[in-house]
This record gives C-alpha cells, structure tokens and sequence, in this order.
C-alpha cells in the first residue's frame, strides 16, 4: 500500500516537469525582459596592415559578376589598409601597437544582445484602454544604446564614460572590368577620427503580413570625417568635415522598417521599406516627439588655411599670419551645417544592377 | 522495493537541482579555469556539379555547397501562415483571396497606387529566399583564449567570460560568392544565354545581387579582450 502510494506521490510530481517545458505567454515574457547578454571590449584595435608584416588583409565588395570564370573581369570595391584605434594611438613604423588598444563599453553600459523586450504603439486599440498592439521584440544596443541627445547635452563626459574616442580610416579602390591597362585604381580614403557612439540601438521582432520588422537609432559624435582623394594623404585633396554630430531615429514599432523582395524588370532584388508615416500617427506623436539631427560644426574644402578660402582679417590681425584671418565654412561659433527635426515620412530603398 | 520506488519518484527532483544555474558564489569558485582554441576551418566549394541533359540550358546548381538562406514566413493576426494558395505569386487570406496592402491589419491602412497593369491594389508578393551562398575558403587563427574570471566589472567582483582574441586571424580567399533572391532555397546560377541559343542575351538564373572575399590577415595587435556577462534588470 505504501508503495503504490509512492507511486501515486512520483506520478503526482511529473507534471511539474510538463508546466516548466510550456512556452511563457506574453505578460509571462514582459517578466523576464532584461536579461540578456552583455559584452564589454578592452583594448580592442584592428588593422589589416602592420609595418614589418608582409601579409595584408583586404575585402574585396563583387557588385556585378559577368558570369565567366574569369573573376578578374567583375566589377568590385577593394577596402584595404583598413585601421580602427584608439584615437590617440599614431599609427607608425615604430609605434608600438600593443599599445593601440580602446575600450568599448562598461558594466553600467555594455555591448546588449539578446534582450527580450516589449515594443508597443503610441495609438490606442479601440477601447481606447491599451496599446493598439504590443510586440515582443529582440533587442540589441551598443554601450549607451537608451541615451537620447538631451541626455549627452546634460552630461557631456557620459560619451568618454561609454566608451573611448576611435580611430577608424580605410582606403577604397576599384576595379571595372572594362578599364585598359592598370585595372586597379585608387577612388578615395574614409576616415573617421575621435568617433564615440551613443543611442545606438535595434529591436527585432515579427509582425503579421509583413514578417520580419524592426526600428533602430543611430547616434554618433566625432571629430572629424575625412574623404580623402589623394592615395599619399596630401591635404588639398581631402573634404573634411569637423565637428560631427548625427542622431537619427530609424523606425519606431508604429512605422518599422521592413525587409522584403520586390521585382524590378524581370529579376529579383531586395527590399527595404520604412513604412509610411499616416497622419493618424504623426498627429499621436505631437510636437515634443524626438526626432533626428545633423550638425557639422566646419567644413574644410582641401587646405583649411588655403588662401581662397580667407573672408577677412581680423581686427588687428596680422596679415602675414594665416591665423589671422577668417576662413570660409569654419566659423567661430555656431555650426556650418545644422538639420534639425529631421524625420522620415516613407523610405524604400531597392538594389539594383550597377 | 519500497525503496527503489521512492528514489524513482525522488529523481524528478533531484534531476530538477541538476539543472538549476549558477550563483554567483558557485561561478567564482571555478573562476581562473578556461580553454585555448586554435583552428584551420575550411569551406569546400564544388560548383562543378551538372544535372545532366534533363537541364537543357546547361545551368549548375550549388546544391553541393555550403550556404545559408533566409524566407520570411508570413502570417496572419491569429498566427495562421499565408501562403500564394492558387500560385499567382502574391499571397491570399487563409483560404480566400489575394491579401491586399490595405487589408494589412497592422495600424497602418496603407493604400498605394496602383502599381499593377490589372489595377486594384499593391499586393503581398509571396516571400522569397534571400541566400547567402557557395561560401569557399578557408579561416585560421591560433590562441582564441577562453577563461572564467570573477573580478570583472566596476568592483571587480563580477563573474564573465573572458574571451581574449588572437593576434592574426588569417583568411584564405573566404569568399561569400554571391547574395542571391530565388524562389526556392537553391542558388539556380545566374547567366546570360549565349548568342545562338534560342533565348540570346536573356537572363536565366537567380539575380546575384552581392559577392564579397576576404584574403590576408586581420591583426589584432592590442591583446584585444572582450567580457562577455549576464545583464539584469
């Protein structure tokens, strides 16, 4: 009798382990949103080419494929001598790159992966007593990804705290098939200086008739952007501008951007669309919505001390020393460049054949 | 007897202890303990392979490879999957008409202009594959270390894993050959019919929108580490 007791007793405990294999209802998955995983990067720097290295790396981008075996006849972008730093670090024959290291991210503010959260609508369900839907969304952000620009504004060391000032520079060339003689040919040089991300986040989730959906933020501040045209780096040939400061919300969960295919003269390409902002919902969203900015605080034109570019002397000023003067595009105050309120209406971006 | 039948009704439990996480306190306690990977990966590539006669154009597929490929799967607001039921190339309702972009229950009540010659709607194109394919080549690296630490963080008393990066992770010629859209989750190689063939000039194949190839080394000079933790509320 007591064993069949026991017996009664086990059989009562198995379906416990029933209860813990069902999958969490939404409210149930509201609980443990949060939790993800996090990465923090110490003295993270990456090159392609190191001096006293023979070897070097380079990626090379194929955008049309002639369909021969002969692969030297595709069209592609070559990215090579591809450097990212800590913004401090000069780049050397006889540095020492162990030394080149940043630090990406803190405990407070990590690299977040895997975050489960809850995306919801600003408009109402037709009660008017709840969201009109509420998703479950992937998260993943980069250290600060929740920070707006009023919180930078606030405290401005929060950047140095998220993360330290960068160094990312890379040098682009290509090759077109159809080009006599030497096929590889420098086009320009990329280089972002002192850069530091901010706002910087991405939620995932599905939605029906649409699939796979997402919104995303991009913040980032740097010093300067340089667009080089010259391969040996001379000054007349580059377009700098300095002082760079873009937010840019992507999509929110009432207008996301979706990934879908689309045929355009008979062949397939992808497609990405930011849905339609509609009037019900910019009304909803009111003047005090955070919207996206552009501000470049100089630009330089080759030179930033070229003669061309002088506009005056200063009061006082010396006429032999080019300090001295005002130049175009680079004032004393206030930005060259500012875009304020910037939001996307519809956006659809399809690829083509080059 | 007896006893057997208790610990037989006890296991569920004592399994269920197994499985629970580690504390904190326990994750320190094994702290200092970690792995050295060193690896040569290779990705093999035959795009040789025909299919013989039956494909009259000579076409190759890459079937044979290695390749990852991505469809989105659509469904409707009580999670019911829709599919291009009567095999137009746009998606229906479940077991009705074609869904058209207004009839997307989302909060949006998009209408577009008529973008079709037989007027109407835009429709919901049936999904396609979205395929990264015939991955070749190969990765190598020496010294990926992997250790558990317990004094990660601002009070240096957090439990991570460590991951510090190697040096040199070399490539040889890893090349992504193309990032095709097809109907099926097969790359059917793309062309142009050759001057002859009945259809000269025309395009046959899934389009190829993107190839990518990484060669040489990617230093990482700066013994590079990343923390890799659990993040709570």
């Amino acid at each position: 009798m007591k064993a069949a007791y026991a017996a009664i007793v086990s059989l009562a405990l198995l379906p416990q382990w029933g209860y813990s294999l069902e999958s969490l209802n939404e409210s149930q998955m509201s609980d443990v949103t949060g939790a993800g995983v996090g990465v923090v990067f110490e003295d993270f720097s990456l090159f392609t080419k190191l001096p006293n290295h023979q070897e070097q790396g380079e990626l090379t981008l194929i955008l049309d494929d002639k369909f021969t075996d002969d692969k030297s006849d595709d069209d592609a972008f070559i990215f090579s001598d591809i450097r990212v730093h800590r913004s401090d670090f000069v780049y050397s024959d006889t540095a020492d790159f162990s030394t080149a290291g940043g630090r990406f991210g803190t405990e407070e503010y990590p690299f977040k992966i895997g975050d489960l959260v809850q995306v919801s609508s600003i408009l109402d369900n037709q009660a008017g007593d709840a969201p009109k839907f509420t998703y479950t969304a992937m998260h993943m952000e980069f250290p600060g990804g929740s920070l707006t620009p009023a919180d930078i504004a606030a405290d401005p060391s929060l950047l140095d705290t998220l993360s330290d000032p960068f160094d990312l520079s890379l040098r682009i060339d290509s090759v077109i098939g159809s080009r006599i003689g030497d096929k590889r040919r420098f086009d320009f040089s990329l280089a972002l200086k002192g850069f530091q991300l901010y706002g910087f986040q991405q939620d995932i989730w599905s939605m029906p008739y649409y699939g796979l959906a997402m919104s995303s933020t991009i913040g980032l501040v740097a010093d300067s952007l340089v667009i080089g045209g010259d391969p040996n780096g001379v000054l007349s040939g580059n377009l700098s501008l300095n002082g760079v400061d873009i937010y840019l919300p992507l999509g929110t969960p009432d207008q996301p951007l979706v990934i879908g295919t689309a045929e355009v003269n008979g062949k397939e390409q992808v497609q990405f669309e930011m849905l339609p902002l509609t009037k019900e919902l910019a009304l909803k969203r009111g003047p005090d919505y955070q919207k996206g900015h552009l501000y470049i605080k100089s630009v330089d034109f080759g030179d930033p001390r070229d003669e061309e570019l002088r506009t005056a002397l200063k009061t006082g000023g010396d006429p032999s020393n080019p300090e001295d003067y005002y130049y175009a595009f680079q004032p004393e105050v206030g930005n060259t460049i500012e875009l304020h309120g910037i939001e996307i209406q519809h956006l659809r971006i399809t690829t083509q054949d080059i | 007897m007896k006893k057997s039948i208790l610990f037989l009704a006890l296991s569920p439990l004592v399994s269920h202890a197994d499985l629970a996480p580690l504390d904190e306190d326990a994750m320190q306690s094994i702290s200092g303990k970690g792995i050295e990977i060193d690896a040569r990966i290779d990705f093999a590539q035959d795009t040789t392979y025909g299919y013989g006669d039956d494909w009259s154009n000579n076409l190759t597929s890459s079937r044979d490879d290695n390749w990852i490929s991505y469809r989105r799967i659509l469904v409707d607001t009580n999670g019911t999957e829709l599919i291009d039921s009567d095999g137009d190339g746009y998606i229906n309702v479940d077991g009705g008409a074609n869904v058209l972009k207004k009839d997307a229950h989302n909060g949006y009540n998009v209408t577009y202009k008529d973008e079709r010659e037989d007027g109407g709607d835009y429709l919901i194109r049936k999904p396609y594959y979205v395929i990264l394919g015939e991955i070749s080549g190969g990765i190598s690296f020496d010294g990926l270390q992997l250790d558990l630490v317990s004094d990660f963080g601002t009070n240096n008393n957090k439990a991570a894993l460590k991951w510090t990066m190697p040096d040199k992770i070399e490539f040889h010629d890893f090349t992504i050959d193309g990032l095709y859209i097809s109907e099926d989750e097969y790359i059917d190689k793309p062309g142009y019919h050759p001057d002859g063939h009945v259809d000269a000039g025309q395009f046959y194949g899934d389009n190829k929108i993107l190839g990518a190839r990484l060669d040489g080394p990617i230093y990482m000079p700066s013994a590079t580490s990343a923390y890799v933790f659990i993040t709570s509320d």
